[in-house]
């Protein structure tokens, strides 16, 4: 009878251990693509009238226009020549653009894995001359693989239960995005390139286009530029390389991690002459030749603790070395003109600092009231980019910076 | 003294009993214990009774519950079926570090269900005192909810979300139980 029982009770377990599963139903929220075919995408690269600034991103100056990006969706052009009035007179569609760089009538733009070359003559009726495809490949969402054939064009956010699945993806969380995109300032006879700011990863210098993503460095050949030419790509130095910065024959590349300084002299083979190292943290930089200035800032992105502007001595290009650190709130972007230096601190607004001694520099004005990310400054005008409006600041007094005009961006 | 003991399926009246219990958890992501206390009245072999445990198993929870137990024999072996029904208690809150942002994740937790159906053997210790063995199926309920942050791929930026995981577990628990 004993062994009946026995029977009885391991049968018992054996059918109850089939439905001793953990279950588990998560409520939650995760962003879903929405794909089109890349002719579908190429068919809707144009101009139209300028529509609301509701996502902005990098920009980019040339000849009194302010190029802005807007997310994923295309460029705002901005008239800013009169910094009193600046007016928005055009949006070129480009799906998936996050970086840009102008040279000559060409405006150079990432359309998710493609480069393209669109001639902006007649902002209203833009013309696509080039693209240059797969050169980004390196655009992936971890946890995440597109379809090769298709391109993603949107982002829905959708609430969602996923069942039986102790983790949520996280292919769609914090780290998922990993994109390219930077700056310029010399430019070819009769070609002239435009200005970008320190948030930017397309560089122009003279008549070669420099791109960085996570990891590499690319080269484009924009002697002719409606027909930009992919040269090659190369280490970038390190891994989390967010910008990249032209000053003379160099490149002042800015990672998570430190920043690197490339020489160019040979257009086409860039070399590191140089790095410097510190805290794990986001890092724009900016050169005047003579030191480079890198703010560093935590966040959740970014990791690590620290916000300070570093200072770092680059006289001697292979051996980079800090000079002097200052404590900062939420340093994002950075210009620099003459001696002044001007550096967006995040929520906390903008910070104008004399900068004539780098070993004693001081805070001269802080234009609060506005989260602010990236600044181009050009002349006596600090074109910053913030999350409520594109402020054109006159900074001819720098201890006594004011708001010009703006465009208001709809959030 | 150890052997099977009869069952007074006559008894006419309701009578008090007392049972406490320590278990073994068996889940499929862990395995863990349990402890209760199951008290109520008796009459002709059925057992009606509220019980308290406490269920380590992944969540420290405390269910409450209605229990009924049928007692029978079968070719002379002294047999019960049971079932539970009843509220897992689960509150409070949780602080996790997040080396994302270097951020401080609290996650709120609720109750939910506790049920149970099983059956054992009654092995007669004295002769108001029995040891019973059971193995039963046994579920809980817990609610965990917490903010995160997802990569907004439109804008950019890292968004809050309110995340709510709804946990059900689904045991198998093989317990000793002492009726007094």
């Amino acid at each position: 009878m004993k062994r009946i029982l026995s029977v009885i009770v391991l049968l018992a377990l054996c059918i109850m251990q089939g439905c001793v599963k953990d279950q588990v139903m998560t409520r939650t929220t995760v962003y879903r693509p929405v794909y089109k075919t890349k002719e579908e995408v190429r068919a809707n690269i144009k101009s139209s009238s300028p529509i609301e600034l509701t996502a902005p991103g990098k920009l980019f100056y040339k000849d009194g226009y302010v190029f802005l990006n807007e997310l994923n969706k295309g460029v705002h052009i901005i008239d800013v020549r009169n910094p009193s009035a600046p007016a928005n007179i055009a949006f070129v569609h480009v799906p998936g653009a996050v970086d840009l760089a102008v040279r000559g009538n060409i405006l150079y733009a990432d359309m998710y894995t493609d480069l393209v070359a669109i001639d902006i003559t007649n902002p209203q009726a833009v013309q696509l001359k080039t693209v240059v495809p797969g050169v980004f490949p390196d655009r992936v969402y971890y946890s995440f693989v597109p379809d090769k054939q298709m391109i993603i064009t949107e982002w829905i956010a959708v609430d969602t239960v996923l069942r039986d699945s102790e983790t949520i993806s996280w292919g769609m969380m914090k780290s998922d995005v990993v994109l390219m995109s930077a700056s310029s300032s010399s430019s070819a006879p009769g070609v002239s390139n435009g200005t970008g700011g320190s948030m930017a990863r397309f560089a122009l210098s003279d008549d070669r286009m420099y791109t960085v993503d996570h990891s590499t460095l690319k080269v484009f050949n924009t002697t002719i530029p409606e027909k930009p030419v992919y040269v090659k790509e190369m280490s970038a130095g390190g891994w989390d390389i967010e910008t990249i910065f032209p000053f003379g024959k160099n490149l002042f590349l800015g990672s998570m991690t430190g920043m690197h300084i490339f020489d160019i002299s040979s257009k086409d083979n860039p070399f590191r002459t140089g790095s410097f190292t510190h805290a794990r943290v986001c890092d724009p930089v900016i050169s005047d030749g003579k030191n480079a200035f890198v703010t560093l800032r935590n966040g959740s992105k970014c990791a690590g603790f620290i916000n300070q502007l570093d200072v770092v001595d680059i006289s001697d290009l292979s051996k980079p070395k800090l000079l002097k650190s200052y404590p900062l709130t939420n340093p994002h972007g950075l210009s620099k003109e003459g001696d002044v230096l001007i550096i967006c601190e995040g929520s906390d607004g903008v910070k104008f600092f004399n900068a004539a001694d780098v070993n004693n520099i001081k805070q001269l004005a802080h234009v609060k009231g506005m989260k602010a990310f990236d600044v181009i400054a050009l002349g006596k005008i600090a074109m910053v980019s913030a999350e409520d409006a594109l402020y054109l600041i006159d900074f001819s007094v720098p201890s006594n910076p004011v708001v010009k005009g703006s465009v208001s961006i709809k959030n | 003294m150890l052997g099977t003991g009869e069952i007074n399926a006559q008894q006419k009246h309701w009578k008090p009993w007392l049972i406490p219990e320590a278990g073994i958890m068996l889940g499929s992501t862990t395995l863990d214990r349990d402890f209760r206390l199951n008290t109520g009245v008796e009459k002709k072999g059925l057992l009606l009774g509220l019980g308290a445990a406490v269920d380590y198993y992944r969540f420290e929870s405390y269910p409450v519950y209605f229990q009924a137990r049928k007692t029978f024999k079968f070719r002379k072996v002294n047999l019960f079926v049971m079932s539970s029904w009843g509220y897992n208690i689960k509150s409070g809150s949780v602080a996790e570090f997040s080396w994302w942002g270097g951020r401080t994740i609290t996650k709120q937790y609720s109750g939910g269900v506790y049920g149970e159906i099983g059956g054992g053997n009654i092995i007669r210790i004295r002769k108001k005192e029995r040891l019973q063995l059971s193995v039963s199926w046994v579920m809980k309920a817990v609610e965990e909810s917490f903010q995160s942050e997802i990569w907004n791929p439109v804008n950019q930026s890292p968004r809050t979300i309110t995340n709510l995981n709804r946990y059900t577990m689904n045991r198998t628990a093989l317990r000793v139980g002492w009726k007094f």
